[in-house]
């Protein structure tokens, strides 16, 4: 029980689909032996009911944070498989768990941040062609990575992050355009250093709920990407304002 | 083509940025380049950016549910990965700049095609995912308790 509830938030936190989280439980307590399985969960918690012999036991757990870190969701899909062919015992399962919790994430710092410069560089050099865009738009893009990430996983303030990056990410794209001198061509700057900053894993995992059924998730999935993508309209109509 | 390689990489790293596995990364970074190149070809051959924009993403989400069947790994890793280089970011941008400009007009005019394209991305993902649904999951369906 408390082991399906544990792979469950670990799955929800860093991002996974609803059907995933829910089929990984229920195959976990299936393969413990549990004769009965029932789970409902939602992008804010997880409530699990097991029938073994007679007996039910009913639990809930809520999820506050959410990040986006596939690397976990890929690896207790790796596990529950193992778990259910018997390849790993009950214990085995829960350390690995636990160890998972603590685990930092996959990509040290610097690389993430690297991603983040190399991303929006390509990207607005993928929109314009021309060379000169990418050194701009790669900073741009690194600055709002930086200000994106700087209190970690947060709880809830999503948006607001998402926001102060934007804002700190075009200016940062405009004001290197300009030491530059041609900010005639800012607009693919200034779109290639949002790109770090787009809901990709939202979007994603909304339209897979939204077809497996799963509405409520879906629909508050897009909800967040929404919220997400009218924080950056919002942070470059501002500093455009600003500029232009 | 140089325009390949540039969404290849951009996928790539926004796959690092959101924590896609080591090994996923290469093929990752090719559904991207993939989805880009339709959509770069049937943009050349004239076709309306929404229909392009449809398709290339129809192409990278049938590609990931291909690569994640074939690697073991959840689909969202290469599903994710195909839409990155199809976001609408310049239509978006445009329709902030006429806005701000006060250029009402074709500020609503370019916000509803942000619009557009935003759904015809997720309305390829959804065929994709559909399609891939009906032929054949059996192995993979739910257990019922």
């Amino acid at each position: 029980m408390a082991i399906c509830l544990r792979a469950g938030a670990i799955l929800l936190r860093s991002g996974a689909e609803t059907a995933r989280v829910e089929e990984t439980i229920t195959r976990l307590a299936l393969a413990a032996g549990v004769d009965k399985v029932d789970t409902f969960v939602t992008p804010t918690g997880i409530f699990i009911c097991l029938e073994k012999g007679g007996e039910s036991l009913t639990r809930l757990t809520r999820v506050h944070a959410r990040a986006t870190d596939l690397q976990k969701v890929t690896e207790v899909n790796h596990l529950s498989r193992r778990f259910v062919r018997g390849d790993l015992s009950l214990e085995d399962l829960e350390e690995r768990l636990s160890a998972m919790e603590t685990m930092p994430p996959l990509y040290p710092r610097w690389l993430q941040a690297l991603a983040g410069f190399v991303s929006a560089g390509s990207y607005s050099f993928l929109l314009s062609g021309h060379w000169r865009d990418v050194l701009p738009s790669a900073l741009g893009g690194l600055v709002a990575h930086l200000v994106y990430g700087w209190k970690g996983g947060g709880r809830g303030g999503n948006v607001l992050r998402v926001f102060l990056g934007g804002v700190a990410g075009s200016a940062a794209a405009v004001a290197a355009a300009w030491v530059e001198g041609d900010v005639s061509r800012v607009g693919h700057v200034v779109v290639g250093a949002m790109i770090p900053l787009v809901p990709g894993v939202a979007v994603t995992t909304a339209v897979r709920d939204l077809l497996a059924g799963d509405l409520l998730s879906g629909m508050a999935r897009g909800t967040e990407a929404l919220l997400a993508a009218v924080a950056i309209a919002i942070a470059v109509g501002l500093v455009l304002g600003v500029v232009l | 083509m140089v325009g390949v390689l540039a969404s290849f990489l951009s996928t790539i790293s926004f796959a690092v940025l959101s924590g896609v596995p080591v090994r996923a990364l290469v093929p990752a970074g090719l559904t991207g380049a993939l989805a880009w190149a339709v959509y770069f070809a049937l943009t050349s051959l004239r076709l309306g950016p929404v229909a392009s924009t449809f398709l290339a993403a129809l192409a990278a989400a049938f590609a990931a549910e291909g690569l994640a069947r074939r690697l073991k790994m959840p689909a969202t890793l290469f599903q994710l990965s195909g839409i990155i280089p199809l976001v609408p970011g310049a239509t978006a941008f445009a329709a902030m700049r006429d806005f701000v400009t006060g250029d009402y007009v074709r500020g609503l005019a370019d916000g509803t095609m942000t619009g557009f394209l935003a759904g015809a991305i997720a309305a390829g993902l959804v065929f994709a995912g559909t399609a891939v649904r009906g032929m054949g999951r059996k192995d993979r369906d739910r257990p019922t308790p």
